[in-house]
């Protein structure tokens, strides 16, 4: 019995293995066909070369990352590009990416980022694929300066213009209480004392955010100082120079003044936009690429921008275009590990200025890198015209967080400038921060 | 071959797969931070050997002693509330009067289920200033206190913690009423008959037979609260500044934002000792002698 149990077993498994084996040969057998096909329909061709592009390839970007990609297939056909959707993480992935020596062979990077991994020898140096597509001709003269580094080598091509960083406000909430919209510091101060004792929060700040705490810091600091924190982070001067200590203290002086909402440091940007969109706040904090966004959501219209409020009224016509935001040599770097250096720097190069184009094209960027005059699919609104027009009297610009070249510094400034919206004094501040200073320094 | 040689021959094949893994996925990651944290490193660059200057530091930082205070705070609320509080509802529902016991301990055990951050975010909405349960029920009441709750500097670490042991009370709950439910049903019998109380009846037998589930729980729940990082990155970010900091979060902060992975290694290094000392103390302290029935 047991012997013919096992007979059996024996040609069920046989069956089976004859009967898969001719799938599988009948499967090889088709696929020979098409490809036998492909390869008699497919011309000859150079070979293909396929790069692995890390970038935010999510949101409304994503439409310009597929133009530009449509773009370059003419450009460069033998390249083929796979996107792979960067983290938010602090660049953990990123630099996890550099430490195991598996980097894609193109993805952005902030100076933050170009200064790590330029010191742990990650990156490429562009400056010939710069130079032999002549891509500082192709820049206008505010963005030359981002394309390169400071010691003089270019590791990455800008795919954005500087952006400011601003404060939006709410036209209606200013007129229908009667408010007037700050012009300088003491207006401001005014302003956020009569939005508070009517209950509205004067700024809807997402502070989960670290970087927009800093940034309130840097746009206090400007207007007396141009340099604003950029210049700490490059190593000069300290929070006991007037200008540093001033901008604490006039932020120490709104807070107290209830500038923020209690609830600002677990408030996220979507809770912010929220509150600024539906009338609870008069103000909101963020960079300028965000003026389409918010403007759709508010109402053509009934959106207006400050980029200095916080300048003291004597010294505001002076300083009116000391802007706070900006970026220097940010934008797509190429790994030093690329088996393809020539190619994968040639492409990051180009399609930085196509994704630029492409930017202005599908999402109506009003802030071009490019010299080449290039319009909207849908035209500029009224707030984007406002801010180009603005966009050509910047004098200075800083930098936004992500920005700072001192991971050490970032951290420090960030944790410290929440501590003085949370109601921290600001003579502490400054103590505690020029303690800080000489240590990242080190 | 003996069968003593023999026992030990498949002792060590059995183990072996385990304490190999074991050693890899764990012990190697531990004695490299150790290792890590003697040097100047930013994860990427070679390391530089600095002795023990990382340490140093971190008795200077003034985001180590936060950490410190705040990893304490919540093991102390995790202790308090999932111990204590674990116990009175395991007793409760243990006794066969109570009625609903059975959907009193699913209920009290769906939490555990739920992910941090769902429940990190529930607990945003009810700390919310303006509108938030907490404050809304302060109101209610006609109590005038109104708190930032997850904002204030002396309310921020409590907040995060109750948030953590109101989520993991299941865990400990479960574990007790287990231990409760094998104690022999005649001890009590013979207590009724001479005539001893309920309370007294759980305070002589109940609670000092639990003692080594006891051990286990405390270990889990200071180690837990030392450790705790899930429930800040997510309610603050650590934040404001670093007010609702632990080791965990300095770790990160130091390795991850900062770029000193040496700084961050000693951090983990101390956390690691931290929590070593409190198991040694809790096992040489807490019920020392083996129960048995």
């Amino acid at each position: 019995m047991k012997k013919m149990k096992s007979h059996a077993m024996a040609i069920i498994l046989l069956s089976a293995m004859v009967a898969l084996s001719g799938c599988g040969s009948s499967n090889k057998g088709a696929d020979k066909e098409v490809s036998g096909n492909k390869e008699e329909q497919k011309p000859e061709t150079v070979q293909t070369v396929k790069l692995k592009f890390y970038a935010q390839y999510s949101g409304q970007e994503k439409a310009a990352y597929d133009a530009a990609k449509e773009a370059m297939k003419k450009i460069m056909p033998e390249v083929e590009v796979e996107f792979e959707v960067a983290a938010q993480d602090d660049e953990q992935k990123i630099k996890t990416y550099a430490a195991a020596g598996t980097l894609p062979d193109i993805f952005f990077a902030s100076s933050g980022l170009i200064e790590t991994l330029k010191n742990s020898d990650n990156l490429l140096i562009l400056d010939d694929a710069v130079k032999a597509n002549d891509i500082e001709s192709k820049l206008n003269e505010t963005s030359k300066a981002m394309l390169w580094n400071k010691d003089g080598h270019s590791y990455a091509v800008p795919n954005v213009g500087q952006w400011a960083s601003v404060l939006y406000y709410n036209k209606e909430i200013f007129d229908q209480n009667s408010i007037k919209v700050p012009a300088n510091y003491t207006e401001l101060l005014e302003a956020v004392t009569a939005l508070k004792a009517k209950d509205i929060t004067p700024l809807a700040l997402f502070a989960k955010e670290k970087w927009t705490g800093v940034q309130l810091l840097d746009m206090a600091i400007v207007g007396s100082d141009p340099g604003g924190l950029k210049k700490l982070d490059n190593g000069e001067g300290t929070f006991a120079d007037e200008a540093y200590a001033q901008g604490a203290k006039k932020l120490e002086e709104l807070t107290k003044a209830g500038l923020l909402s209690k609830n600002a440091f677990n408030t996220t940007y979507d809770d912010a936009v929220a509150q600024f969109t539906s009338g609870k706040a008069a103000m909101l904090l963020n960079g300028a690429w965000a003026m389409g966004a918010l403007e759709e959501g508010l109402g053509e219209g009934k959106i207006g921008l400050l980029y200095t409020p916080f300048t003291d009224a004597d010294k505001v016509d002076s300083v009116q275009w000391n802007i706070s935001g900006g970026g220097f040599n940010q934008g797509f770097a190429v790994s030093k590990n690329t088996k393809y250096p020539e190619v994968a720097a040639k492409y990051a190069a180009l399609i930085s200025l196509e994704f630029n184009k492409q930017r202005v094209i599908q999402i109506g960027d009003p802030n071009p890198v490019l010299v080449e005059d290039v319009q909207p699919e849908k035209g500029f609104t009224p707030i984007q015209q406002e801010y180009a027009k603005d966009a050509v009297n910047f004098k200075s610009m800083t930098t936004f967080a992500w920005g700072f070249e001192n991971a050490k510094f970032k951290t420090v400034i960030e944790d410290n400038s929440q501590k003085l919206l949370a109601g921290q004094a600001a003579d502490d501040f400054i103590k505690d921060m020029n303690k800080e200073l000489e240590r990242v320094r080190q | 071959m003996t069968s003593k040689q023999k026992y030990r021959v498949a002792l060590f094949v059995f183990t072996a797969p385990t304490l190999l893994f074991f050693s890899i996925m764990v012990v190697y990651p531990i004695l490299q931070t150790f290792q890590k944290s003697f040097f100047n490193w930013d994860g990427l660059t070679p390391a530089t050997f600095n002795g023990l200057d990382n340490f140093r530091r971190l008795f200077q930082d003034d985001d180590f002693w936060v950490s410190l205070k705040n990893g304490l705070i919540f093991a102390l609320v995790l202790v308090v509330y999932q111990l204590g509080l674990g116990t009175v509802l395991a007793i409760a529902l243990s006794n066969k009067k109570i009625f609903g016991r059975k959907f009193f301990k699913t209920t009290y055990f769906i939490p555990v289920v739920l992910s941090s951050v769902v429940v990190s975010q529930l607990f945003i909405a009810i700390y919310n200033t303006d509108g938030g349960l907490v404050n809304s029920l302060f109101t209610a009441l006609g109590i005038n206190y109104q708190q930032a709750w997850l904002s204030g500097e002396h309310s921020s670490i409590w907040a995060i913690a109750f948030t953590n042991a109101w989520q993991n009370l299941g865990v400990h709950l479960v574990l007790i009423y287990a231990a409760i439910k094998s104690i022999p049903e005649q001890l009590y019998e013979a207590a009724t008959i001479d005539g001893a109380s309920f309370w007294r009846t759980h305070w002589k037998i109940t609670i000092p037979l639990l003692g080594e589930t006891y051990k286990f729980c405390l270990i889990m729940a200071i180690t837990g609260g030392l450790n705790a990082f899930q429930n800040m990155f997510v309610m603050t970010n650590g934040g404001p500044g670093n007010i609702s900091y632990t080791f965990t979060f300095m770790m990160y902060k130091a390795a991850f934002r900062s770029g000193e992975y040496g700084y961050g290694s000693a951090a983990a290094a101390f956390l690691v000792i931290e929590c070593l000392l409190f198991t040694i103390l809790i096992n040489k302290f807490v019920a020392r002698e083996k129960i048995s029935y």
